[in-house]
């Protein structure tokens, strides 16, 4: 700190700057003294002496800067000063919690709305869900009981060709009466009694045909063989004949 | 006891200036505000103070007194018209207090705090 060159602030107030002037290191020569001078007139410099005597020195250059601020905003603003710039902070702080309180009502209402949806898409996924495998299951469980009865069947057919009689060959009829419906997906079809199949057949299955006339004549022989008679022109119910023989 | 209450009449007056102590003052109906009491003189009617600082809030003058000096607020008041002047006052006297509470930083103190809300609520939306 030099002591020939006064500082700013003994330059305003024509003074000797003495060793260890107060305002020295905070007020150079330069522009030291404009910037005195608004310090002075707000606050005054025994004042402002006053102040920074009871602030530590390390932060006495920060207070020497907020007071030349407030110095420099009452010249400004004779009747505010700096309490303008408060008010308006104050203000757009208000505004703008007023503000965000407005977003976050309506990001909670629309937080709702989406999770509300969310659960609903998912309610209707589940079911979904459940709908498929119920599905799923019931077509599955009808499909392994038409297995379990096709074998059924394969069985009870097996067992009527080897013992006609037995009780399984009734069992088997009676599945077949019983479940007709399902009878044509593993069985031929049972032909129906139709005049017009044998037609059918005579005209589609010349061997067949040519078969049962013969087993028709080979019968005619027989008959007459036995009676010696032409049953041959009974030839329409030989087996009344056959039977009526027996009874003689 | 103290207490007291001001006479009628053209000019008279009681002012209290401390328990159990009265005077009669003919000047003025009004006691002495804050600042002639803190000042110790006599609060004439004229008294620039008097409409802005009164007797009840002895601290608001105290404070003003400490950082800006008695003559530098009379030269600011006057320097301004009658309807400002007690918004003047009540601002000169929110930065006396705010200094006082922070030798160092003062109402710049608040008016940093207030920019970090700014900022922070700009940033939230």
């Amino acid at each position: 700190m030099s002591s020939g060159a006064p500082c700013g602030a003994c330059k305003f107030l024509r003074r000797k700057c003495v060793r260890g002037c107060v305002f020295a290191p905070y007020f150079g020569a330069e522009q030291g003294a404009a910037k005195f001078a608004a310090v002075h007139k707000i606050f005054g410099a025994s004042n402002v002496a006053k102040l920074l005597l009871h602030i530590p020195v390390p932060r006495r250059c920060d207070a020497v800067i907020t007071i030349s601020y407030e110095a420099q905003a009452r010249l400004s603003d004779p009747v505010y000063g700096c309490v303008a710039t408060i008010f308006a902070l104050q203000q757009q702080v208000s505004s703008l919690q007023a503000e965000l309180a407005m977003v976050q009502a309506a990001n909670r209402q629309a937080a709702a709305a989406a999770a509300a949806l969310v659960q609903q898409h998912h309610h209707q996924h589940l079911q979904q869900q459940l709908l498929i495998q119920q599905t799923t299951g019931a077509a599955g469980q009808q499909q392994q009981a038409h297995q379990v009865q096709q074998q059924q069947y394969v069985t009870e057919i097996a067992a009527g060709i080897s013992n006609p009689s037995s009780s399984s060959h009734g069992q088997f009829r009676s599945l077949m009466n019983t479940d007709q419906s399902n009878f044509h997906k593993f069985q031929i079809p049972p032909r129906h009694r139709d005049p017009r199949d044998h037609k059918q057949l005579q005209q589609h299955d010349p061997a067949a045909t040519q078969l049962q006339e013969h087993h028709h004549h080979h019968r005619h022989q027989i008959i007459s063989d036995h009676q010696g008679r032409s049953a041959a022109r009974d030839c329409r119910k030989p087996r009344e004949i056959m039977i009526r023989r027996k009874k003689n | 006891p103290g207490g007291g209450g001001g006479d009628g009449g053209g000019g008279g007056g009681i002012s209290i200036l401390g328990p159990g102590l009265q005077h009669r003052k003919h000047a003025t109906s009004h006691s002495p505000c804050a600042a002639c009491k803190f000042l110790r003189r006599k609060c004439t009617a004229e008294c620039v103070f008097a409409p802005y600082f009164p007797p009840d809030q002895p601290h608001k003058f105290a404070n003003v007194h400490k950082i800006f000096g008695a003559s530098n607020i009379t030269k600011l008041l006057n320097e301004l018209p009658q309807h400002q002047r007690e918004d003047a006052v009540n601002s000169l006297a929110y930065e006396a207090d705010a200094r006082v509470k922070d030798p160092v930083y003062g109402c710049v103190g608040a008016i940093s705090l207030l920019q970090r809300q700014v900022a922070q609520l700009q940033n939230e939306l």
